[in-house]
């Protein structure tokens, strides 16, 4: 099929077509972007994907409920967490398997620890991508404690495979609590030491506020979710809106943007909503923890071989890190779906760019990319 | 709303056979692809409805002679969910594009191309996005087969596997038999595991 | 896969237009294909070189963050030498992290073909390795060493950083054993045609 997507280069002016990715470092993943470039003012960026499709729902088709749990967490490595939790999620409800509250307890505190950690990474590779080197590696050593968390309550620093359907793995260790709590009341100073260090920064801002805005409407026409909705005004939260586990016993703010140095929606917003995000995280994990009870982590009696009733199907999303990351699943009676879709924050964050890239500078597009939060195993699954 | 307040409100205004009201597996709204554009635009637009916000589009493989497109919607002013569902047929599926009504549905309809096979008349720009362009066929179709060789690159480790033999001097061990390999299967470690070392 | 070769066959120092100075010759390292150990003075030379293994930033996938994590606070790589170059062409050491796919295959070879030599490939991860838990799927490439020669495997899913940096020093052992052969390269004896490999 011809290639009709490119406008006619108008090479009088001296437009030029460029190739950004997919090895660049400035891209979150492999992901290409094609630009016609008039100098450093871009006219069109298209952004080409799938050089990570890895194939996930076709192999959802020959592998069983249970076994396909691991794989789940590559579709989002950085918020793993939440991947296992939707696709736990779309099997229980489509099953019938109620989950125990200690579990749901549970799943809702390493879901609120590894929003931190995958925010941390977010605004740190935003602020590496405009040229600041130190905010990064501060969020990598606050990472790594996390990672020290995950890795005591989980067993793995990053694919996680902690959910399973009907509950969860495994239950705290002792003197994981304070050690969890203790962490949190560090945190929040450190937060504000980050702030102090580049939220305020004026080049920091220059080069942010106001670029890329995206305002409430468009935000909902094409589809986007989690902190970037939610940065344009719109204030739409799954775990409020759409609840699920426990999360309507828990108290916590919908951080919606605010136009906090610019215009309602620009990239500033969708930095700093994630800044104050990890802020209610640390609300609601110090909730969690004091009232998660005793009892089972995972549901008596699930079956081993999981026959859910052919001809049903089942939508659940969860509210990840990164948007909406929704499963849906079809069954036909046997022991493995016949049909899987992963639905991601990422791959509609990726769509918009080619509307907004309209007259930004080569420069301003990896402010917008990157503050759009993608990761390309979610956009090629 | 419930879902038969939502059909209600659109055979009014569409007439009846607009849509039909399927309760059984997951509660859903079904349309006719000829009636498609209709309902999409009058499930965004009517006051009441509004369903403004498409969550996600999955195309389905139904065979030997069917294939599906659903939607799920959400109205962020009133939280409703709302699944829809239209069936095709497998032989040259085609369902209208929903492109202008929410513009995010491009690249889903655009995944559902190049994976299913899918057409959406409509669509500005219908071409592959997940696999290279020059790939053929629809690998989520369930009747896909993998070719034997891509861009030159051998689509198994068999050759590579073979190439390596196993060294001299271990015992061969039988392979387990299917039947009864459950908990019925005798635990004998294979004689192998001590002599390799 | 031997990638180094010589060009004329001269011994012994002659002089050299190309660097101006009489007497003067230039060494070029021919690793892979002669035998017997390592001398002390090509250990001196191979000291200094496997002390400063710049890697490319290469990542696909999830050890592409256990990549970062390595050259982070708490394993850091940025002590033994190792700084990340973006482009290939000022890189001795490429990583493979993550899942290639077929599509990314045609691309991930040009930047190995850009890299100058000697010039190593570590294969990190079991998707690299040999596809990993993708092996099933259509559009993952079992393994890297299908289209790039490989010297090092590094097996996780993902490796811990500190497996990475085994994994790394591994291939400071090999440089440290690689054999130095003198080549002469004045124009005296015909055109030197650098090789594309």
């Amino acid at each position: 099929m011809e290639r009709i997507v490119l406008r006619q280069l108008d090479r009088n002016q001296g437009e030029m077509l460029l190739n950004m990715g997919p090895h660049h470092p400035s891209t979150h993943g492999v992901i290409n972007f094609l630009l016609q470039a008039d100098g450093e003012i871009i006219k069109q960026a298209i952004p080409e994907v799938g050089y990570l499709h890895r194939g996930m729902e076709k192999i959802a088709e020959q592998t069983a409920y249970h076994g396909y749990m691991p794989y789940t967490d590559r579709v989002d490595y950085l918020a793993a967490i939440f991947a296992n939790h939707g696709y736990a999620l779309a099997v229980e409800r489509l099953a019938g398997i109620e989950v125990p509250p200690r579990a749901e307890y549970l799943r809702v505190i390493a879901s609120e620890l590894n929003r931190i950690a995958s925010h941390l990474i977010a605004v740190g590779s935003m602020v590496m991508d405009l040229g600041a080197f130190t905010p990064f590696l501060l969020g990598i050593r606050e990472r790594e404690k996390l990672n020290d968390f995950f890795e005591e309550l989980v067993g793995s620093r990053l694919t996680y495979n902690y959910v399973r359907i009907g509950g969860v793995a495994h239950d705290l260790t002792p003197g994981f609590a304070e050690r969890v709590l203790g962490f949190l009341d560090r945190f929040i100073p450190f937060l504000e030491e980050y702030d102090r260090l580049i939220s305020y920064n004026e080049i920091f801002v220059g080069r942010l506020a106001n670029i890329g805005v995206i305002d409430a409407g468009e935000a909902t026409a094409w589809g986007l979710s989690g902190p970037n909705i939610r940065s344009s005004g719109v204030s739409w939260d799954l775990r409020r809106d759409d609840p699920y586990s426990v999360y309507p016993d828990l108290e916590f703010d919908v951080v919606v943007g605010k136009g906090w140095r610019g215009v309602l929606g620009d990239c500033y917003d969708r930095y700093y909503a994630r800044i104050d995000e990890m802020r209610q995280s640390v609300r609601i994990l110090r909730q969690a923890f004091a009232r998660i009870p005793e009892g089972d982590i995972v549901a008596p009696k699930v079956p081993r071989k999981l026959k859910p009733p052919a001809g049903a199907s089942c939508y659940a999303a969860v509210e990840s890190a990164r948007g909406e990351l929704g499963y849906w699943v079809a069954s036909d009676g046997t022991d493995r779906p016949t049909r899987l879709k992963i639905r991601t924050g990422s791959f509609t964050a990726m769509e918009i760019i080619k509307t907004k890239s309209r007259g930004l500078m080569i420069a301003d597009l990896v402010a917008l990319i990157s503050s759009l939060d993608v990761v390309a195993p979610e956009i090629d699954r | 709303m419930t879902l038969d307040e939502i059909a209600a409100n659109v055979t009014g205004s569409l007439g009846e056979g607009a849509v039909t009201v399927k309760s059984d597996g997951e509660p859903c709204l079904v349309v006719e692809p000829a009636m498609a554009l209709a309902v999409m635009r009058e499930l965004r637009d009517r006051p009441g409805l509004e369903f403004g916000y498409l969550r996600c589009l999955s195309g389905q493989d139904l065979p030997p002679d069917r294939m599906a497109v659903v939607y799920h919607l959400s109205s962020i002013s009133s939280r409703g969910k709302l699944t829809v569902r239209i069936e095709v047929s497998r032989e040259r599926p085609a369902v209208p594009s929903v492109v202008g009504i929410w513009p995010t549905a491009d690249w889903y309809e655009r995944e559902a191309y190049d994976l299913l096979g899918i057409d959406f008349p409509g669509h500005p720009d219908l071409r592959r996005i997940m696999l290279p362009d020059d790939w053929e066929g629809h690998p989520l179709r369930k009747d896909w087969k993998d070719p034997p060789e891509i861009y030159g690159i051998p689509t198994t480790r068999k050759a590579a596997l073979d190439a390596v033999r196993p060294p001299e001097g271990l015992p061969k061990v039988e392979p387990k038999k299917e039947a009864g390999a459950g908990a019925a299967a005798p635990d004998e470690k294979p004689p192998a595991a001590q002599e390799q070392e | 896969m031997s990638e180094a070769g010589e060009v004329g066959t001269g011994q012994g120092k002659t002089d050299s237009p190309v660097l101006g100075a009489p007497g003067a010759s230039v060494w070029m390292a021919s690793s892979r294909d002669l035998e017997g150990p390592a001398g002390p003075l090509d250990k001196l030379f191979n000291l200094g070189r496997k002390h400063s293994l710049w890697y490319l930033l290469f990542a696909t996938a999830c050890c592409g963050i256990e990549l970062m994590q390595a050259g982070g606070p708490r394993t850091d790589l940025d002590r033994f030498g190792m700084v990340f170059r973006s482009t290939p062409r000022q890189a001795d050491l490429m990583m493979f992290c993550g899942t290639i796919t077929y599509k990314m295959a045609r691309a991930a070879r040009l930047l190995y073909d850009q890299m100058a030599e000697p010039r190593y490939v570590l294969s990190m991860g079991s998707c690299a390795n040999c596809g990993g838990l993708f092996t099933p799927s259509y559009s993952v490439v079992k393994g890297i060493d299908l289209f790039v020669p490989v010297d090092v495997y590094v097996p996780g899913c993902p490796p811990r950083p500190e497996a990475l940096l085994d994994g790394m020093m591994k291939i400071q052992e090999l440089i440290l054993n690689e054999r130095w052969k003198i080549l002469d390269r004045s124009l005296a004896n015909g055109p030197n045609r650098s090789r594309r490999a």
